[in-house]
This record gives C-alpha cells, structure tokens and sequence, in this order.
C-alpha cells in the first residue's frame, strides 16, 4: 500500500494506518532532527512533535503534494524554530571557539572520518555546527546529510530555486572560510 | 565511509572533508528503536482519541453532584417551615405538631369545670 492509501486509511481514524507512516517515514525525519540539533533525546522529542504536527493536521493535508514533501516541509519547520531559539541565546562567536579548540578541529579534519573518532567528537562537531546561521546549517543538511534535490529543498524550506543554490553556496563559502586556516595546512 | 565523499573530494576536496566530518549521516535508527517510537507515539495521541474528553464527566454522575446537596436543602427547608411556630392554635394539626405553649394552652382549657356549691358560698362570703 502507497502512502497516499494510507494517508487515506489515517484519515477516516485508523490508527494503525498513521503508525505505518511513522515506520515509513521516521528514519528520514530522525536523521533530520539528529543532524541539525545534535542532542539525540532533543532530536526524538522534536521528531515525536513533529508526527504529532503531522497527525493534528492530517484533516488539511490537502494532497497537491506528496505525503513526504509535505512531511519534509513540517519537520523543517519544526527544527528551524528550534534553531532559532537556541540561536538566540548562544553567546560563543567563532572567534572565541576557535581560540579554544582549533587544535581539535585541525585534527578532526586531518584523521580520515571514521565512525569513533565522530562519536567522540559530536559535541566539537555540534559547537561548531551550532556557529553557523539556522537557514544556512537547514540547507546544507538537507543537500548533504538527507540527500534531497535542489527542487525538494525549495518546497521544504518553503523558497525558490535560486534561493536554495545562493544559500547553498554562501553557506558552504562561511564554513570554508572560518576552518580556512585549519584546513590549508593539510595537503588535501 | 560515506559514498559521497568520493564524488565531493573530486569535486572540492577541502569542502569534501569539512563535509565528512561536521556533515555526516546519522546513525539510522534500528527496528527495535523506530517501534519504541510510534509505541511512544500512540501512547501520547491515546488520549486525544478518547469518545469522552476527561474534562466532560458523564452525566448521571455531575447530577449527583448537585442534586445531593440541593435535594438535603430542600428537605431542611420544608421541615424548617413545617415547625415554624405562630400559626393558629385552633388547629389540630398544629397542635399536635407544636406541643408546647400551644399544648399547654389546651391543658388550661380542659382544666376549667362548672363551679359547686362550695364555690359559691366562697364567693358570697367574700362579698360580705
């Protein structure tokens, strides 16, 4: 059974139909959560709202677009504002993170990326991550950690084509240009 | 190693490597982990699901509530006026419910007896 007859199923009450487009969908929807907030317990209770979003508004769910993309667009809704948020309150700029942990970082780019040292390293990684403004990290999560088109990001982010690429490219250019001096020493 | 690092090292090898490091997949979620999800999930919309909201009792039960303490009030109230003193003596009723001052009033009644002989010589030697 597509989506759309279980979508079908779920709207006229029947539960088991909605859990089947939880186990369909809720590995794209962790991964998401997980890439973009870190904390693992932060990112499950973020994907449990966003399938609760999902479940309350199934009766507006008009079906122009598919289940997924409509989907896609809730949870990235859901984990921007949660980006936001804590945006506004970090206080650690570049500056000072790179003073503090340069060292680490260089050797994080330097190791060739395995699966421990990552473990190890998630909170650097997420410090890191956490620089970086919600749009631009939003944009470069779903191009490079979920895989979605140029077209299927626009329709999650709700914008236009070229705003997606100029997102993409500013948001890969800032990256470039802060580990700049950790990453031009190594010959890669 | 993910399978896109290759292509984006050929492309632009030092993004490659700020992207393998700060931009990797996540762990996938096993099996066992995505049903403690939507068991976890189902349980948090169950309530939601319920016919009756818990903030709306069913009805016998809210009548209790109220009809108990309103059905104490009028009977406290119908005695209070049944035993209300002031009504007219002359009435039976009333004198077998009241009993005291109205009852002692009927005692004199029944008391009072026709004057004899001796009343009377009483009286006239009083007279004198």
């Amino acid at each position: 059974m597509n989506d759309e007859e279980t979508v079908a199923r779920a709207r006229r009450g029947d539960e088991a139909a909605f859990a089947e487009l939880i186990r369909r969908h809720h590995a794209w929807v962790m991964g998401l959560c997980a890439s973009t907030l870190g904390d693992r317990a932060q990112a499950e209770d973020a994907a449990q709202d966003i399938f609760l979003k999902a479940y309350r508004s199934l009766e507006r769910f008009q079906g122009t677009a598919s289940f997924s993309t409509w989907l896609h667009r809730i949870a990235v809704n859901r984990c921007l504002d949660l980006l936001r948020a804590r945006a506004r309150r970090k206080t650690e700029s570049w500056d000072a993170l790179l003073e503090d942990e340069g060292e680490r970082i260089h050797q994080l780019l330097a190791a060739p990326p395995d699966e421990e040292r990552k473990r190890e390293d998630a909170d650097l990684v997420a410090r890191v991550m956490a620089r970086l403004p919600p749009a631009y990290r939003m944009a470069l999560t779903l191009r490079e950690v979920q895989g979605l088109s140029y077209a299927e990001i626009a329709e999650a982010m709700s914008c236009s084509l070229d705003a997606v690429k100029a997102r993409l490219r500013r948001a890969r250019q800032v990256f470039q240009e802060r580990l700049r001096h950790l990453t031009g020493s190594m010959s890669v | 190693m993910d399978p896109r690092y290759d292509s984006r090292q050929a492309e632009n090898p030092e993004w490659a490597r700020i992207a393998a490091v700060f931009l990797a997949q996540p762990a996938r979620p096993t099996a066992t982990e995505t049903e403690a999800f939507v068991a976890k999930f189902m349980d948090r919309i169950r309530p939601e699901q319920s016919p009756v909201p818990e903030a709306v009792a069913p009805w016998p039960w809210a009548l209790w509530r109220w009809a108990t303490p309103a059905m104490g009030f009028a009977l406290a109230t119908s005695l209070a006026l049944l035993l209300q003193p002031g009504s007219e003596p002359g009435d039976p009723a009333e004198l077998l419910l009241t009993g005291g001052e109205a009852g002692s009033q009927v005692q004199e009644a029944s008391q009072l007896r026709e004057p004899t002989t001796d009343d009377m010589l009483a009286l006239a030697m009083e007279k004198l």
